[in-house]
């Protein structure tokens, strides 16, 4: 097992007063916040640094830290850069979070040494607490303890005297409640005091113990415990009360949220209500979204004169990004209410309920919610896979998310569905209920098959603190909520804005000639317009989808789809076909559209619209057989189903999991598999003679 | 180096006293006594507050047991739970 090699404490003594600020620029701390989980330690954080914080990635794993400054003013002339770093138990465990707190407190690889360490402890469980502040403590840096949760502790009939307990312990110790923000402020000012001379308070504090016999402590497990307890002993009362964690409220509640069967429907409805509220609140705001976008579209397009730079700016960053954005209050609305479930409690008692379901495909009960927040949007169910404590899970479910069918398929269900069961609604509603179950199923039997391959092991039986019931903290929701949505407005701005240029690139160039035809239609409407305007202007929206359509098939997206169409033969696509399903690679709902300019020549069919759905139908391919058979079009279905369509889920799962493989193995795994099951679906209805 | 024969005998009883944390009831009090687990649980659980010879109370029996050590109420499954052993309030550690 790894232990920390602390440094001396003369050598880190006064790190802050030797750390010079530029002239006229205030002095500035970096401290590094350590706390137990689930002790408010991302509380106080935002409430010393509020908004001025960013969430930072560790290399090569997936935790996180959010880095916050709190500025200099002038009753404390010194700015604090605090890391908020990952709720550990101990240091020593071997996790990804503990290991990047060792590296942190060593100064190792990447990391730069914090000048001071804040540590977050709940007030009312001190005696496990304590032993992460006596692993910190021989590190010999300036150290501050926020005693949190007093409040609670004193509901709960415990008095802890803060100076006693600093005398024990040789530290300050500052009493809050960071859900109010008391001690906010005298956390600040402690932080600086101790950086300044942490020798001076240490003696101040009476702490008679050195660094050295401090880390002798902290080597031996009994004696570190017995020396947590001891402090605790001197200076908390009502000894009684300190193990009353448990009182009746909580454990009724606790009976009934992991209860097999009235546990499992608590949870239904939870998330019932969870999804309900963000389908119905979110829908208003994702149209205004998308009407925004398309006005700004048309302004710069208007704005500008006609060529490339208007086209690149109006159609592949304005048209692109706004495709992606308009999914932010969905990700906004999911990340709020579950902040706001995750700080009532709740969340930690419903993963055991779903534990007992998802261990049968090697996932832990916390993947539920990534898994049913995928079926609004991949995007926000992988980002949420961070409830997942342990590597191999958390990957295992990022990795299976994208198969829950998103919102974005929905468009695509709608047209194939529609094709293949016209005058039959009761079985395309059969037909659409089986593409959710089937992307369920293949994500279940995947999760399986990776937890025996490339992520082998079972999932973890699942061991977890059940934290205390409260009122959420609605200001933590908010902070978290805009977090993650700057967090996923980044990425639409940089990688899936170069993404989305590429792409429309790809589908609007070379531009071609106006077919002869079109020409010709134009100049007869010209000729008709005076005495037959409605023929003119059937004969010029004729002309434009002639237009779109030769550009599209001559575009360098139609010549590549000609040129893939080879490999989609043997699942029963031609060219055009597989032109939909390339640019679909983009985005799944563009095959609406691209079908709609291939085969019909108009850019604003909506899938729901007869005429369109009939103009589909008839469409025929080059040999002059229909375009959809029921054997093409059940296998498109499955293949949207099952494929990984979604260029924006791929730059989430890198970003998630650190790595571009474990999006590239996403896009090749789900790719094979939706090609393997379509190829199955088409030659099978073929034999039958369904086609 | 051998433990003396006291200690030895002392082990023995301890070993033959242990039961699995789920023969337990609601409410009942025991000394935690050796997880057979793997190391990452076992670590886990010592670093939640389940120490050599701590005591635990149990809250809630079924899947999950819950178990209160100290202050700190642990949620485990029934197949951790199953290897987690204790000795009932009756023997002495």
């Amino acid at each position: 097992m790894t232990r920390v090699i602390p440094d001396s404490a003369t050598q880190v003594r006064n790190v802050a007063a030797e750390r010079r600020a530029p002239r006229g620029e205030p002095r500035s701390l970096r401290v590094a916040l350590f706390g137990n989980p689930n002790t408010g330690k991302t509380t106080l954080f935002n409430r010393l640094c509020g908004l001025r914080a960013k969430t930072a990635n560790f290399p090569g794993i997936t935790a996180e830290a959010r880095v916050g400054h709190c500025p200099a003013d002038r009753r404390l002339p010194v700015a604090l850069e605090i890391i908020d770093l990952p709720g550990v138990y101990r240091l020593t465990l071997e996790v990804p979070e503990s290991r990047v707190c060792r590296d942190i407190m060593q100064g190792s690889a990447l990391y730069q040494r914090p000048d001071a360490v804040l540590i977050v402890v709940d007030a009312t469980n001190l005696p496990r607490n304590l032993l992460l502040v006596g692993e910190l403590l021989p590190h010999g840096l300036p150290t501050v303890i926020a005693l949190n949760m007093t409040d609670i502790a004193q509901r709960r009939g415990l008095t802890i005297d803060a100076q006693e307990l600093s005398r024990q312990i040789g530290c300050p110790v500052v009493p809050t409640v960071a859900r109010k923000g008391t001690g906010a402020a005298e956390i600040r000012e402690q932080l600086v005091r101790t950086a300044d001379d942490f020798a001076a308070v240490r003696e101040a504090h009476g702490d008679h113990a050195s660094v050295e016999s401090l880390r002798a402590i902290a080597s031996d497990p009994a004696l570190l415990e017995s020396w947590a307890d001891r402090a605790v002993a001197r200076s908390v009362g009502g000894a009684e009360a300190v193990g009353a964690a448990g009182d009746t409220f909580t454990e009724r509640l606790d009976k009934a949220f992991t209860h097999p069967v009235l546990g499992l429907m608590i949870f239904a409805a939870v998330m019932a209500a969870l999804f309900i509220v963000i389908f119905q609140m979110a829908t208003p705001l994702m149209d205004f979204i998308e009407t925004a976008f398309g006005a700004l579209g048309e302004w710069i397009s208007a704005a500008l004169p006609p060529g490339a730079i208007n086209d690149l700016l109006a159609e592949g960053v304005i048209g692109g990004v706004g495709a992606t954005v308009v999914f932010l209050p969905q990700i906004c609305l999911l990340f709020f209410l579950i902040s706001l479930l995750e700080d009532t409690g709740y969340l930690a008692r419903a993963a055991f309920v779903m534990d007992r379901i998802m261990c049968r495909f090697g996932l832990p009960g916390q993947a539920f919610v990534p898994l049913l927040s995928s079926h609004a949007c991949a995007l926000p169910g992988i980002m949420s896979a961070k409830l997942i404590p342990d590597r191999h899970d958390r990957l295992a479910t990022i990795l299976v998310a994208p198969f829950m069918s998103c919102s974005a398929r929905v468009p695509v269900y709608v047209l194939l569905t529609t094709l293949l069961f016209r005058d039959r609604p009761w079985l395309a509603g059969l037909a659409f209920f089986g593409c959710y179950a089937l992307g369920a199923v293949a994500g279940l039997v995947s999760a399986f098959l990776a937890r025996r391959t490339i992520l082998r092991g079972r999932s973890r039986p699942m061991v977890l603190e059940l934290p205390s019931y409260k009122m959420p903290a609605l200001r933590t929701a908010v902070w978290t909520t805009i977090d993650r949505g700057v967090v996923f407005l980044k990425n639409a701005g940089t990688i899936i804005l170069a993404i989305s240029v590429v792409l429309w690139w790809l589908s609007a160039y070379p531009q071609v000639e106006t077919p002869a035809q079109a020409v010709e239609m134009r100049q007869q409407a010209r000729e008709m317009m005076p005495h037959d305007p409605d023929g003119a202007t059937a004969l010029v929206t004729e002309a434009r989808r002639l237009e779109a359509s030769h550009a599209t098939r001559e575009s360098y997206a139609g010549r590549l789809g000609r040129l893939a169409q080879p490999v989609f033969a043997p699942v029963g696509y031609d060219w055009q076909l597989t032109v939909g399903v390339l640019t679909s690679f983009a985005a799944r709902e563009v095959f609406v559209a691209t079908m709609s300019i291939l085969l019909t020549g108009d850019d604003e069919a909506a899938a729901e619209d007869a005429g369109f759905i009939d103009r589909i139908r008839n469409a025929r391919r080059d040999d002059g057989s229909p375009v959809f058979t029921a054997a093409t079009s059940a296998s498109l279905l499955v293949f949207f189903v099952l494929a990984m369509q979604c260029l924006p889920t791929l730059v989430v799962t890198r970003r998630e999991t650190g790595s571009w493989k474990w999006a590239g193995l996403q896009l090749v795994y789900m790719s094979i598999v939706a090609w393997v099951a379509a190829f199955l679906t088409y030659q099978g209805l073929t034999l039958m003679g369904v086609a | 180096m051998s433990l003396p024969a006291t200690q030895h005998a002392a082990q023995h009883a301890a070993d033959d006293a242990a039961v699995s944390l789920t023969q337990l009831g609601r409410g009942q009090c025991a000394t935690f006594y050796r997880a057979d687990l793997r190391c990452e649980d076992c670590d886990m659980l010592n670093a939640m507050g389940m120490t050599d010879r701590c005591q635990l109370k149990i809250c809630k029996i079924g899947d999950p047991w819950i178990v209160q050590v100290k202050s700190t109420r642990i949620g485990l499954a029934r197949s951790l739970a199953q290897r987690i052993l204790v000795l009932p309030p009756t023997v002495r550690p």
